[in-house]
């Protein structure tokens, strides 16, 4: 193990002396953490409105109160033209539009059908989708209760007449609360992980290379390997302490709960912990140059596990091609395991082939980096 | 005048096209854009499926086939055991399992309501919220039909005995709602972005690394000139990218163009006076390329994303709302869509333009001062 | 040594950068690699330490197969790469610690020869100083402590002294030869042909092949002729002869004296001034001087270039005389100009003025605030205080009327490495608003000073220093400027391409352009019409070089042959009359207060120990000897106003 040491303990002291490393490696990723846990709110709620109601009778009103009253729609106007619907609609401040024509009330109490008209802004699909679907019910509701008060008053209640056939209960697994973080964040440990760590080891090397001590590595006796792994345990460290971070803020600041155990969390996290810093070395070992690093850094690592990692877009929505693309990164594995404990709070049983994956990864991965350092210029 | 600054323009295109590891960068980048619009999507589709049927009717296997019919829904295979649910939802190999229980038809025919259950993966919410909408409608759908059955045996028709609201809706700028044009828009607005401001700061600091700034200051090249040198062969080297861009979406991905191209290019150059005005900014900061990249990705990704890109601004804290006033790319973004799918023009767009024009004064005038400083 | 080669790439852009090289060195010897940028000097030194795979051929260091076991050379050498390698956020103290670990030095010893090792490079007080805040000199021989903690058996240095202050230098050498004493081998690379003299042996590299490899004296005697030096009046001309004339090898410039190499001695050193005379010059004070190494290798050299490609026309062709400004006699005018930064002074109330056509030399080591001298007379920096003028116009209130007069040549050569040379130049005649009519003028002409004619489609990253230096000069003077301003210009180069630049410097200056140039080399300042020195940002010496040598009276150097040198050093240097002393192959040089006593000493003391020695001479004091005087007097100077 000679020259491990000297190794190790030259880096350390070298991290902790330049902030610059040491500011990206912490703030960074609590940054990243809170910009995206924040602002990658899926959840559509409040959805501004405008009203035309041409009709001014109760029954409009109580059709209004119907989407007001779910909490999901905010009334931001009340129109009197239909001109303004489309201007508001195309200036953005409202999202959806809902005309009552004139009669609204009186064809509903002969009871016949009445017509209304509502207009989504399709600009952003998921929230359309959502909202159409929001509407549809909405509506739905209010028509069959309107049906079942007049059939009870025909003498028709009793038996499914006009009651719902079919009964449809939903229940939600795993999220209850509903709230977006607690889904997004799992994914995002796996993200944040694979940002900085592969970036700060793979400039440990090149920097070296550079100023040119890395020469005096070359004419020394240390062995290639111990040379590896005197600069891989220093960065598995500080990527273990960013884990660790991140972990804390979602547990205490988001309260993203967490099913699962910790501990366990923490195990299968190891070998994807020591697999992203190795895919720095590895880069290292490839570039000449700091530049060339980083670029090579971010393009295999932060874009991917941004990407096709599935933590914020589903991979089976995705191409064939690009879902086996996503086997290549381990960031996808890790995905799975992370939403896996976090979210359904399930153990090694279920993930254990992700686990494997990762560990033969990270295997792979120092192995090729030590063979690759060759004490030799050029 | 003009010769000196049209001798650092050619200057800076030389220096620009023999950079290859910038080439490659924005080539890359163009090919993200295309990835990514080829295979984002937040939409819920062709989701898993699992089907616990204990009462195996026709009443039953309808109400399955009816589920399979569906986009979002995707059939995957019919479980044996409840047991099974747990565990497939567990392992993620389903997100959906559809419970159909024994007295299911036999509910049906008495006329009772019969209760079927839907166990929803939560995970995520925004396609839980999707499939359970989803869900609901397909349900409505099927009752109305059963009912419309059941009172046309009575005899009774259904029209003008019972109220009924129908609410026509009707979705305006992409009826289709095809997630694609929307992610392109998006991405095209990134992309404009990220290489406006790489770009123009890789200029400014290849000079300094290279130490002939100093050179430069010695002749009679003005402040003014110099700035102007680094970022005018970059905004055409935009346009160019943009046309390329707009090209690949309006042919391969049929996106529509509804508004005035012409006002798209001009929101366009407003963009790019700030982002390049960000660009030579961190130029001025940074000291080598290396702290130049670490700058650019660390700021502009969770801009990049955070600017309405993924998530609608409305749906983000009030907070970050604000922060978001600064961003540039929030205006450009707002305008893309407007001007590509909803095709409104200037008198809708002014504050965005307007937005874009003050942030790029600000932004130029700092980063001037910067410079001038800095040589010193 | 056998044989031993590299060729890098492939096809089309294959580059043998070292040709089958054949070399024994001897146990305990010195030997020297001197060679021009490209050589393959670098190339040869990675490929012996091992750290570089030889294309072919075989080579033992210290026993150790090189190509077959170079894992086995771990401990047993030592390397130092041009360029600093040291551990800038660590601290001296625990550089040193790490590389006594990584070589598994024994804890007690690694602590005492640590100790040493501070003592000889006079780092102790700094140990604790983080290594990036060393100043050149200081990093490295904290470099060189951190190779010998480990004491290997053969030492490699690559330039280890470039760009260092000249007191550090002489530090440097001094720890170096402590360890010779204990039979270590050390093979150095370096530009500087004094350094050259130290060694036992020297080897001249061109084009990756060695041209010669002897001692220091056999080679000075295997250049064919004689050294002369003289004055002559009017210069120009007499150069311009002298360079046509057969016979004659070297024409080389310095101040108002001219030295000759002559093909053979004898009878054209008699007839030559009759005949200069015949043709209108006047001649005086014609002496012989001795060959110096730089003489052997730029001979060598150009033999070798002789026999590749016709010699360049060293004409640089008449351009129209500078453009006449509103300058008058003066050129520049300084007074007590000052720049601080912060509590730090940079430049400490300078006074001086440069004459029109004047070749100024503004020298001192690093770090003693010649950059910043000259940012602020191109107008890059304000002054905190006192005043000057570029060409009559004040650099503060007329910044920008200055900028067409000057042109500036900085640290970094100024080029755009990614545009070509034709490039470059459209480039700065654009900048500078060269009227078209002028301009395909002006490129022809800087082409043909610089040598690239026919190269105008090269990329500048891809000129070695030579040219690089050339083609920068001729884009500072595109537009002909009546002041020139030189930022280390000659820093990098080899010996050939700094004499070739110094011939064009020349040769403006006698076309009336005013130059202002910096640089570490002291050595060069005799090329100067006049010189100050800069210590510490205060201006410690100025005149020309004759005036600066007439009037220093105290510093006398002393030339003594010697069988062991380095007994002979451990003997002399701590002598009181001694300044200080090097050893120089064969020979012992030593700096002394007073001539006669000082001789007397060394005389005594030598006898005392039975050194056989031949007898001691006194030496003309070169420039470099002359400033370390000046520096040590004003360390001294200083050292007394703070203990008063």
């Amino acid at each position: 193990m000679s020259g491990v040491t000297p190794i190790l303990k030259k880096e350390l002291r070298e991290i902790w002396r330049d902030p610059y490393t040491l500011g990206i490696a912490v703030f960074l990723p609590l940054i990243l953490l809170f910009l995206f846990a924040y602002a990658l709110n899926l959840d559509v709620t409040g959805i501004p409105m405008a009203v035309l109601d041409l009709d001014h009778s109760r029954e409009s009103r109580r059709y209004v109160d119907a989407f007001t009253s779910t909490g999901r729609f905010k009334l931001e106007s009340r129109l009197v033209s239909p001109d303004q619907m489309g201007e508001l609609l195309d200036r953005g401040t409202v999202q959806v539009a809902l005309l009552i024509p004139s009669g609204f009330e009186r064809s509903l109490s002969s009871g016949g059908q009445a017509e209304v008209q509502t207009l989504i802004d399709g600009t952003f699909p998921t929230s359309a989708r959502v909202i159409e679907g929001y509407v549809a019910a909405i509506n739905d509701v209010f028509s069959l209760k309107l049906a079942t008060d007049r059939a009870a008053g025909l003498g028709l209640a009793g038996g499914g007449a006009v009651a719902p056939a079919v009964r449809l209960q939903a229940r939600l697994l795993y999220n209850p609360a509903q709230k977006s973080a607690n889904f997004i964040v799992p994914g995002l440990i796996g993200v944040i992980l694979m940002a900085f760590p592969p970036l700060l080891s793979a400039l440990a090397i090149v920097r070296e290379k550079e100023r040119g001590s890395i020469q005096q590595i070359f004419i020394s006796p240390v062995k290639p390997w111990a040379f590896i792994v005197g600069k891989l345990i220093p960065y598995v460290v500080i990527a273990f302490g960013e884990l660790l971070l991140v972990l804390l803020a979602a547990r205490f600041w988001f309260r993203v709960p967490l099913a699962g155990d910790v501990w366990l969390y923490l195990l299968a996290s190891a070998p994807y912990v020591i697999s992203t810093v190795a895919i720095g070395l590895l880069v290292s070992t490839l570039v000449r140059g700091q530049l060339a690093a980083m670029l090579l850094a971010i393009v295999l690592t932060l874009m991917p596990a941004f990407i096709f990692s599935g933590f914020m877009f589903s991979l089976s929505t995705m191409p064939p091609l690009f879902q086996g693309y996503s086997y290549l990164f381990p960031a996808r594995y890790f995905t799975t395991i992370s939403s896996g404990v976090f979210l359904r709070g399930v153990g090694l049983e279920v993930w254990w082939r992700e686990f494997l994956a990762l560990a033969a990864y990270t295997f792979v991965l120092v192995s090729l980096a030590a063979l690759r350092f060759k004490k030799k210029v050029g | 005048m003009k010769r000196r600054v049209t001798g650092l323009m050619r200057k800076e295109f030389i220096q620009f096209f023999r950079d290859r590891a910038l080439v490659l960068l924005i080539l890359y980048t163009f090919l993200e854009i295309a990835i990514c619009g080829w295979s984002l999507t937040l939409e819920a589709r062709d989701l898993p499926l699992g089907v616990f049927d204990s009462d195996r009717s026709a009443e039953s296997r309808a109400l399955v086939s009816a589920f399979a019919r569906l986009d979002s829904y995707k059939l995957l295979e019919q479980l044996d055991s409840p047991a099974k649910i747990g565990s497939k939802m567990d392992e993620g190999t389903i997100q959906l399992a559809l419970v159909i229980p024994a007295e299911f038809s036999r509910d049906l025919q008495a006329g009772k309501p019969a209760d079927v259950q839907l166990i929803v993966d939560g995970s995520n919410s925004s396609i839980a919220g999707q499939a359970m909408a989803v869900a609901g409608g397909l349900m409505r759908d099927y009752n109305a039909q059963l009912t419309t059955t059941r009172l046309n045996r009575r005899g009774l028709n259904v029209r003008g005995l019972l109220p009924e609201v129908r609410n026509e809706l009707r979705v305006w700028y992409m009826p289709q709602m095809k997630y694609v044009h929307f992610s392109m828009l998006t991405m095209l607005a990134i992309a404009v972005l990220t290489l406006g401001v790489l770009v123009p700061a890789a200029g400014v600091v290849r000079e300094k690394e290279a130490g002939t700034f100093e050179q430069l200051m010695v002749t009679p090249i003005r402040g003014i000139e110099l700035i102007a040198a680094k970022i005018l062969p970059f905004m055409l080297l935009e346009l160019v990218g943009l046309t390329i861009g707009i090209a690949m979406s309006l042919w391969l991905f049929d996106v529509p163009l509804r508004g005035s191209l012409g006002l798209f290019y001009g929101i366009s150059l407003l963009m790019f006076l700030g982002s390049s005005g960000i660009g030579v900014l961190m130029g001025t900061i940074a000291k080598n390329m290396q702290q130049t990249l670490l700058l650019a990705f660390f700021i502009l990704f969770p801009v990049a994303f955070l600017s309405g890109t993924m998530v609608p601004i409305s749906n983000m804290p009030v907070f970050l709302q604000w922060l978001t006033l600064l961003s540039p790319l929030r205006y450009y973004v707002e305008a893309g869509l407007g001007i590509f799918l909803k095709g409104v023009g200037l008198e809708v767009l002014w504050p965005q333009a307007l937005a874009l024009a003050v942030l790029g004064l600000v932004l130029m005038t700092i980063s001037t001062i910067r410079l001038r400083r800095s040589l010193s | 040594m056998k044989g031993l080669a590299k060729t890098y790439g492939r096809g089309r852009k294959k580059v043998d950068a070292v040709r089958g090289l054949d070399l024994g060195i001897e146990r305990g010897d010195i030997f020297g690699l001197v060679g021009p940028d490209g050589a393959g000097k670098t190339t040869t030194i990675q490929m012996l330490c091992g750290i570089l795979t030889p294309s072919s051929g075989e080579a033992t260091v210290a026993g150790v197969d090189v190509l077959r076991q170079p894992d086995d050379l771990g401990g047993k050498i030592g390397y130092m790469s041009e360029g600093f390698s040291l551990y800038g956020s660590l601290s001296v103290e625990e550089n040193l610690d790490f590389f006594a670990r990584l070589y598994d030095v024994p804890a007690e010893i690694a602590a005492e020869r640590k100790e040493k090792l501070l003592g000889f490079a006079r780092l102790s007080e700094a140990r604790a100083r983080r290594a990036e805040h060393l100043s050149g000199g200081m990093k490295k021989k904290l470099a060189l402590a951190c190779t010998l903690i480990y004491e290997p058996q053969v030492l490699f240095l690559d330039e280890p002294t470039t760009g260092v202050d000249p007191v550090s230098r002489q530090e440097f050498w001094k720890i170096l030869y402590g360890f010779l004493a204990k039979g270590v081998t050390i093979f150095v690379t370096t530009p500087y042909m004094d350094e050259a003299e130290r060694c036992s042996r020297v080897a001249l590299m061109r084009d990756g092949q060695i041209v010669a490899s002897e001692t220091p004296s056999e080679l000075k005697r295997l250049i064919q002729g004689m050294a002369i030096e003289m004055v002559a009046e009017p210069q120009p001309k007499a150069v311009a002869w002298l360079r046509r004339a057969p016979g004659i090898t070297q024409v080389q410039i310095f101040g108002e004296r001219l030295h000759l190499l002559l093909r053979d001695g004898g009878n054209l050193a008699r007839e030559l001034p009759q005949k200069l005379e015949a043709v209108g010059v006047t001649v005086s004070d014609v002496r012989t001087a001795e060959p110096s190494l730089e003489d052997v290798f730029i001979a060598a050299v150009e033999e070798q270039r002789t026999s590749e490609a016709p010699p360049r026309p060293l004409n640089i062709p008449e351009s129209s005389s500078a453009s006449s400004g509103p300058s008058g006699a003066l050129a520049i005018r300084v007074e007590n100009l000052t720049r601080r930064f912060d509590s730090f002074t940079a430049v400490d109330r300078l006074t001086f003025e440069v004459p029109r056509g004047e070749i100024f030399g503004f020298l001192g080591p690093n770090g003693s605030g010649k950059t910043t001298t000259i940012r602020m007379l191109c107008g890059l920096l304000p002054p905190t205080e006192g005043e000057a003028s570029v060409a009559g116009l004040d650099i503060v209130r007329q910044r920008k009327a200055i900028k067409p007069h000057i042109g500036y040549m900085s640290q970094k050569f100024s080029l755009y490495n990614d545009l070509t040379v034709g490039e470059n130049i459209r480039f700065y005649a654009d900048v500078y608003d060269l009227p078209e009519d002028r301009l395909a003028d002006r490129r022809r002409w800087v082409l043909q000073m610089a040598g690239l004619t026919g190269k105008e489609h090269l990329l500048a990253r891809d000129l070695s220093g030579g040219w690089k230096q050339r083609l920068a000069l001729g884009c500072a003077i595109l537009h002909q400027p009546e002041i020139l301003f030189l930022d280390e210009p000659t820093s990098g180069v080899d010996p050939h391409s700094r004499r070739e630049f110094w011939d064009l410097i020349s040769e403006l200056s006698s076309q009336g352009v005013t130059i202002f140039i910096t640089t570490h080399y002291m050595d060069e300042a005799e090329h100067c019409h006049s010189l100050g020195l800069v210590y510490r940002g205060r201006l410690i010496a100025s005149g020309s070089p004759a005036d600066l040598r007439k009037n220093m009276r105290l510093g006398h150097l002393i030339e003594v042959p010697v069988r062991d040198p380095l007994a002979a050093l451990a003997r002399i240097e701590n002598l009181p009359e001694t300044l200080q002393t090097s050893v120089f192959g064969d020979k012992l040089r030593v700096l002394v207060w007073e001539a006669v006593a000082g001789q007397q000493a060394i005389d005594r003391a030598l006898a005392e120990e039975g050194i056989f020695a031949g007898s001691s001479r006194s030496v003309p004091i070169s420039l470099e000897d002359l400033f370390t005087l000046f520096i040590e007097m004003e360390e001294a100077g200083l050292n007394a106003r703070r203990a008063a």
